[in-house]
């Protein structure tokens, strides 16, 4: 029998590598519908090869972080009708017309809510105190931090105190039968050197920012974050959506250590404390003023009164 | 490849955009292309998330105007702390006012007494800046 050897000597690899990874765990490959990143994920993972991760090895993320100060929303639509972008925040020139790798249907979506906009209409699920989740969950404008042990971290957003949990020791994701939607997913990870890579499924469908492009509850990504200086931890992502992407999204998302004041603080965030933004009738965004019907007044909202107006 | 590269630039863009740094719900309420200044004083300055509040009685005709801020620890990055504006203080505020007319806006500067000014947005809108 002749054996044909494939001319791409790469290509044969990752097939005998997800043909391995296949075989050898079958429960995996049957219930698993994100097999793309999963499979990318666990070829990391047997190529780091790495040790349990102990205390004294564990990198130093401490402090508050902020994501990058230096992105616009910039994103809008063209005299055409088409998505349209700037190509550096700096540059005030519309120079790139968006080739996002969103599908005919998502991008549809963000005509849509761009559409809208123009005609004065828009509004924000998180104006409504709904979780930013993830994926959004890394372009909050809010403060975040990280907490590391050797068989768990937690990555904290002063928003909503959103909390990633992210599982290093060794644990699967939630079985299928036990899995549902989550803000923030279900995540596992490794650490490969001081490098933590994480592996993020069971995300609620959202948008990833103000701009209003949606992604769809298939979402599921890989990151790999490392601090790669004092003031910038890096996170490269690759993002997987078969709804909502044509294919891979890879991007790199700094998160700035936060130097002045020093000793800033996150503390804990109810978006309830003073929130009087309502949707209107219209679908546009509302303040409601103290004395309009409605008004919850941030000084009495937590005390026992039958009426929070004033 | 420079396709490829603007592709790449794009995207990020859309995930990293989120302005103003406070960024709870969307401006579309407030005109960003317009000032308003109200002279008045100070009746609750509210620290809270998701956003401070500025209450003042407009020293004009005594009505309440109710300007939305940033978060405490957004104030707190630009050294206003809670203590800055007590109940009592004569100011003058500088906001993006509502769109639809109502007493209210966005601060943009808290100018007090002795002169002295709290910044807290840009003066002027930035060029292409998207609500």
């Amino acid at each position: 029998m002749k054996i044909k050897i494939s001319k791409h000597p790469k290509a044969l690899l990752i097939a005998c590598l997800v043909s391995l990874l296949t075989i050898g765990n079958p429960s995996v490959s049957q219930t698993l519908d994100f097999s793309e990143s999963w499979y990318a994920y666990q070829a990391m993972k047997t190529k780091a090869n790495s040790k349990p991760m102990t205390w004294d090895r564990l990198p130093d993320w401490s402090g508050v972080w902020t994501g990058s100060p230096d992105y616009l929303p910039y994103y809008r639509l063209d005299k055409d009708g088409s998505l349209i972008v700037r190509v550096s925040p700096k540059n005030t020139t519309e120079t790139s017309k968006i080739a996002a790798p969103l599908t005919a249907e998502y991008q549809a979506k963000a005509i849509k809510v761009l559409q809208d906009r123009s005609k004065g209409i828009d509004w924000d699920y998180v104006s409504n105190c709904i979780p930013a989740g993830f994926p959004r969950w890394v372009a909050s404008g809010y403060l975040k931090e990280f907490a590391l042990t050797p068989n768990m971290v937690w990555m904290l957003n002063e928003e909503q105190s959103e909390v990633r949990r992210v599982y290093t020791d060794g644990r699967e994701h939630t079985p299928r039968d036990e899995a549902y939607p989550l803000f923030e997913g279900d995540t596992v990870g490794f650490w490969d050197g001081d490098t933590l890579v994480v592996h993020t499924v069971d995300n609620k469908a959202g948008t990833w920012d103000r701009s209003g492009t949606a992604y769809s509850d298939q979402v599921n990504t890989i990151e790999r974050i490392k601090r790669i200086s004092d003031t910038v931890i890096e996170d490269q992502m690759t993002i997987y959506d078969k709804l909502s992407l044509t294919k891979p999204w890879n991007l790199t998302v700094h998160f700035k250590r936060v130097t002045e004041p020093t000793d800033l603080r996150i503390r804990m965030f109810s978006c309830n404390e003073n929130n009087n933004v309502v949707q209107d009738a219209t679908g546009n965004t509302r303040h409601v003023l103290p004395g309009e019907a409605g008004y919850k007044d941030p000084n009495l909202i937590a005390q026992p009164t039958q009426n929070q107006t004033r | 490849m420079l396709k490829y590269f603007f592709i790449g630039t794009g995207l990020l863009s859309i995930l990293c955009s989120s302005l103003p740094v406070s960024a709870h719900h969307s401006h579309a309420m407030f005109d960003t292309a317009k000032r308003i200044s109200i002279s008045g004083t100070v009746v609750d300055f509210e620290y809270t998330n998701p956003h401070s509040w500025l209450k003042v009685n407009n020293a004009a005709d005594g009505s309440l105007w109710s300007f939305e801020t940033n978060s405490p620890s957004q104030l707190l990055r630009k050294g206003i702390k809670r203590t800055a504006l007590p109940a009592g203080m004569k100011i003058t505020v500088t906001a993006m006012p509502l769109k639809d007319g109502r007493n209210g806006g966005q601060i943009v500067s808290v100018k007090k007494e002795d002169g002295s000014t709290l910044a807290i947005e840009p003066e002027a809108p930035a060029a292409g800046y998207a609500q």
